[in-house]
């Protein structure tokens, strides 16, 4: 039987209240269950763990170029317009 | 089955609002002040790069007609109508006129030309040197 098909079963036998029945007559299914309720538990950890850890790494390269980020009142005006600005005004003193 | 992939993409969902969250930035109360009105385009750039390590945060705003620019003018008491006028400025009010004591304070840049105003926040001895150092810089580069 493959992991689908236990799948499948095992959520019938819960809808049916049967599961505990299921399990205690045959131990190899909870311990079947358990171990992919282990794994998806182990998908969690790692995800949750590995994801911040990639997205911390990427950050320097999802930086904007002379600036962290912008925020204005008009969206027809790009950042870049706005950083130049900033730029231009400094220059001018 | 069902299950077990609602479980493995539920901390992808969580993880994606936390960078939501963190992408969202600080936004002034300068610079909300300002954004309200409706003849005035106003920006907030975080962390506006000075040199490899040191950055300012800087509201700008530029006058969409004459009225509005006659208005920012009379706010910040600009006189003329010519040229580039700065100031150290209080950080709860920069209209107002101040000296550097190690406080926070606002290096305020208007361009009467542009009908622009640029207020940089200074918190620390080294962002007002940096922004020195900066002018400095770009002058010289410009004038080679």
């Amino acid at each position: 039987m493959d992991e689908k098909r236990f799948e499948e079963i095992w959520e019938m036998a819960e809808a049916e209240h049967y599961s505990h029945r299921l399990a205690a007559e045959y131990p190899a299914w909870r311990t079947r269950r358990n171990r992919v309720a282990g794994l998806a538990l182990l998908t969690l950890m790692a995800a949750g763990v590995g994801l911040p850890l990639l997205r911390n790494s990427s950050l320097p390269a999802a930086q904007h170029e002379g600036y962290t980020a912008a925020v204005s009142n008009r969206t027809d005006i790009t950042d870049q317009y706005w950083v130049n600005m900033a730029d231009e005004l400094l220059m001018s003193v | 089955m069902k299950k077990i992939i609602w479980i493995m993409l539920l901390p992808l969902v969580m993880l994606t609002g936390c960078s939501q969250e963190k992408k969202e930035m600080n936004v002034s109360a300068l610079y909300q002040h300002y954004a309200e009105r409706e003849n005035l385009s106003v920006a907030q750039v975080s962390g506006f790069e000075l040199n490899d390590s040191v950055c300012v945060d800087v509201v700008l705003m530029q006058a969409d007609n004459e009225e509005a620019w006659q208005q920012l003018k009379e706010e910040f008491n600009i006189r003329g109508d010519e040229g580039t006028v700065s100031w150290l400025g209080e950080s709860e009010n920069p209209a107002i006129r101040t000296q550097w004591n190690g406080t926070p304070v606002m290096r305020v840049i208007a361009s009467l030309y542009k009908h622009t105003i640029g207020i940089y926040r200074i918190d620390n001895e080294t962002q007002y040197d940096a922004i020195v150092e900066y002018q400095l810089e770009k002058t010289k580069k410009g004038t080679k």
